[in-house]
């Protein structure tokens, strides 16, 4: 992938690196023929954050032709969308990008993806040239060129969540001062750990924000405070019921608030009820920028009664499913992002009847449990599900299990090797649940964070129902190793 | 017990909060029908200071109506940060010009799930006019009479020296800079308008002498007195450079403040709000001297 970006376009996309980098460490970069896409989830995968950038942004962009190899090209041949993906830390590309000098002095920038191909190229860097990289090259006033090489990651690929697309919706535009405005009353403690989170009520005609006061630091909060601001605040104001409800966090809306204000774009909010997530527009131009943030159950706010009364309706409408159990409240942890491998990443999408905006982006989810997509710790699924993703999850598992303590190369060594497929989903079950040590190779903390994620969602589970998300949360076995893509064919139908 | 008075001059709360804040997490307010005292009297605060302050309700507020069982006073501990928040955000229209415009402030007690809080009612508009309420609600302690009677100043012998100190922004620029090289800071000053700020360690000494400031009289009898003493003669005090930087916080909200050495024993700083002439209440700090300093 090429694309060079001109250096008036290179200040927004430095503050967009900058948001995203405010929602999470990784940044997650996928190159399509007409548009590159930069997301981030934070590390509680309750909020998500993406930018996509058409080809016109840039002052050229082409994706180049995927090579066709073990490692990176069947799988990308299958579905026949020519993707590039990589993964790196936000800040390191955030930290070339935001120099004093090079904002002063830079006239263009180049990015390029160099894909690893085992050989070919990478023969003067000590790096293993299995690894992709991003490369970045500054070209500065006189003649001056920087250049940064970065080494990308395999993605543990996230399916990010999709629109809804639904009647049962409410929107409201606003601008990003009227929001900081308000938000400037409430009392923001200082430092990383408080992430403060908000109740909104939106009233037809008034909205009401109010702190949460059933937070984490209940009791050692001294002040509360409520807001209450006339709805023509609104740009658009267009709620399908009144009142709505909804609680979320703000450090990633502050975030989101800092980038649409400095780019004066105004944010088009979308909400549907109070579990579902919020979804923020923020569009410009050849950019659209698209955040998710996860909202929970205010406490003392009885569950709508609209929301199950709704729901026949909303079935045939929408995708969305609301178990009448969902009286429980979800925790800060709400996953509105799901991990899958990326292969199947690109697969949902070729099945999704949702028209989602992204290739990656996930269908809204067909199931009501975290874990229903997790066959053996959920057995009896709802007979909703639809029992293609249950198929490919079974089919992944072996791939996952003997490279639970293995880094990327030697996994792509046993796998070529054909003993990828040995273990049972049992056994894989059963060391995803262990809390055993893993040698520290770099790439498998992906594996060690989808190891402690597994641990999580099991005592989720204990402690009652199952919880309401919104979106499904597909925990555990989340691969992490592309190299599974070589492979997929074999089990496929 | 009622309360409930409409602030007025909000910066000036606002400031005062901020002068002290930094002091103590919880700091007690005592409202009587005449002025508003803050106090910070804990004695595990840093270096023991203690602030003493006596604030006219007219030079903060309009509207005011108090009726307690205990002569009409209400005691009250407070958190300090979230009493700034909310003070913060209904100064806010003095700070930004987008922010909304404030109208009117009204604080009063209430009750809130049994709890007592000050609740902060603050309307406005925004910048086109429309309706915006605000409510904070400080979580508060009402202290009972007996609790408050046991709160006194600290006794003090008279002091050695009264001295006028130049405008604290100034004080300082040059503490902050002394802090990093020593933790113990020197306070000597005389009767002849002769103030030093120094600090000493085993490398450096550095050493800020201001001169010919005011030793203000404070009545006939001690100006007779002095006439009697050694005008030049230099009184000592040490106290902890943090300390006293703390109380340069209240840089902020001075006007003038007076320095009183008592030697070897502590240091008194009278911090006055509001003009010479018209002074809307006075911000005492106690601190101590740091006896094996030298």
């Amino acid at each position: 992938m090429q694309a060079t970006i001109h250096a008036s376009a290179l200040k927004s996309f430095t503050k967009a690196l900058t948001c995203l980098a405010r929602y999470g460490d990784e940044l997650t970069i996928c190159a399509y023929p007409d548009s590159l896409s930069l997301s981030a989830t934070n590390s509680a995968k309750s909020a998500f954050c993406r930018f996509k950038y058409e080809k016109e942004f840039f002052s050229r962009y082409n994706i180049g032709k995927p090579r066709r190899n073990i490692s990176d090209g069947e799988g990308e041949g299958l579905e026949e969308t020519q993707t590039i993906k990589g993964q790196l830390l936000a800040k390191n590309l955030l930290s070339i990008l935001k120099h004093r000098t090079v904002e002063r002095s830079v006239e263009r920038c180049e990015l390029s993806i160099v894909e690893g191909t085992g050989g070919d190229e990478g023969s003067d860097e000590e790096i293993d040239s299995l690894e992709s990289k991003l490369i970045v090259k500054l070209l500065c006033k006189h003649g001056v060129v920087k250049t940064h090489r970065l080494l990308l990651s395999i993605p543990i690929a996230l399916l990010a969540p999709g629109v809804p697309d639904t009647p049962n919706q409410a929107r409201v535009n606003i601008g990003p001062g009227a929001l900081r405005n308000m938000l400037e009353h409430f009392p923001m403690q200082k430092g990383a750990k408080a992430d403060p989170q908000l109740i909104w009520t939106f009233n037809e005609s008034e909205v009401g924000l109010k702190t949460c006061e059933s937070s984490m630091d209940k009791g050692k909060s001294q002040i509360s405070t409520e807001l209450n601001i006339s709805a023509e605040e609104f740009d658009a104001y267009e709620l399908y019921t009144s009142p709505i409800i909804i609680a979320f966090h703000l450090r990633e809306f502050n975030a989101t608030i800092a980038y649409a204000e400095s780019m004066t774009l105004s944010l088009d909010m979308c909400f549907t009820d109070t579990i579902a997530p919020l979804y923020i527009d923020v569009e410009g131009d050849c950019t659209q920028g698209l955040f998710v943030i996860a909202t929970s159950q205010p406490p003392g706010v009885p569950v709508p009664i609209s929301q199950n009364s709704y729901r026949p309706m909303s079935n045939k409408k929408r995708d969305r499913e609301e178990t009448p159990t969902d009286l429980q409240r979800p925790k800060r942890g709400m996953k509105i992002v799901q991990r899958v491998d990326a292969d199947a990443a690109s697969r949902y999408t070729a099945q999704s009847r949702q028209s989602s905006r992204m290739p990656d982006s996930m269908p809204p989810p067909l199931s009501p449990g975290p874990g229903s997509f997790r066959p053996l710790s959920v057995p009896v699924h709802q007979p909703s599900l639809s029992p293609v993703p249950n198929k490919r999850r079974e089919q992944q598992e072996p791939l996952f299990l003997p490279s639970s303590q293995l880094s990327i190369a030697e996994n792509n060594f046993l796998k070529e090797a054909g003993l990828g497929d040995i273990g049972t989903a049992e056994e894989l079950n059963a060391l995803l649940e262990e809390d055993g040590e893993e040698v520290d190779f770099s790439p498998s903390q992906a594996q060690r964070a989808s190891d402690s994620k597994q641990i999580k969602d099991d005592e989720m589970k204990v402690d009652g129902a199952p919880e309401s998300f919104e979106l499904v949360e597909e925990t555990g076995f989340g691969p992490t190793q592309a190299t599974q893509k070589g492979f997929q064919p074999l089990f496929n139908d | 017990m009622r309360f409930r008075a409409a602030v007025e001059a909000v910066s000036v709360f606002y400031k005062i909060t901020q002068a002290v804040e930094k002091l103590q997490k919880r700091f007690i307010i005592k409202f009587t029908p005449e002025n508003m005292h803050i106090i910070c009297n804990h004695e595990a605060n840093e270096g023991g200071t203690q602030v003493w302050s006596q604030i006219k309700i007219d030079s903060i507020f309009a509207d005011y109506r108090i009726q307690s069982n205990a002569d009409n006073q209400i005691t009250m501990a407070i958190s300090s940060e979230a009493l700034l928040a909310a003070l913060r955000s209904a100064s806010a229209s003095s700070t930004s010009a987008t922010a909304y415009q404030v109208e009117e402030i009204l604080m009063k007690l209430a009750k809130k799930n049994d709890r007592a809080v000050l609740r902060f009612d603050i309307t406005g508009t925004t910048s086109v006019g429309r309706r915006v309420k605000v409510t904070h609600d400080v979580l508060v302690d009402v202290m009972k009479p007996h609790e408050v009677a046991k709160l006194a100043e600290p006794l003090c012998p008279d002091p050695d020296l009264h001295i006028l100190l130049p405008p604290l922004q100034k004080l300082r620029t040059i503490v902050e800079r002394l802090r990093p090289m020593s933790d113990i800071l020197a306070f000597r000053a005389n009767n002849n308008g002769k103030l030093q700020v120094s600090i000493s360690t085993e490398t450096a000494r550095v050493q800020t002498e201001w001169k010919n400031l005011l030793n203000p009289k404070l009545n006939e009898e001690q100006a007779e007195e002095e006439g009697e003493k050694d005008l030049d003669k230099i009184f000592t005090v040490h106290v902890s450079t943090r300390s006293f930087l703390k109380f340069l916080n209240s840089h902020v909200i001075s006007t003038s403040t007076i320095a009183c050495v008592c030697q070897n024993h502590c240091l008194i700083l009278y911090v006055y709000i509001g003009d010479a002439t018209d002074v809307g209440g006075v911000l005492t700090f106690y601190i101590p001297a740091i006896i094996d300093g030298d």
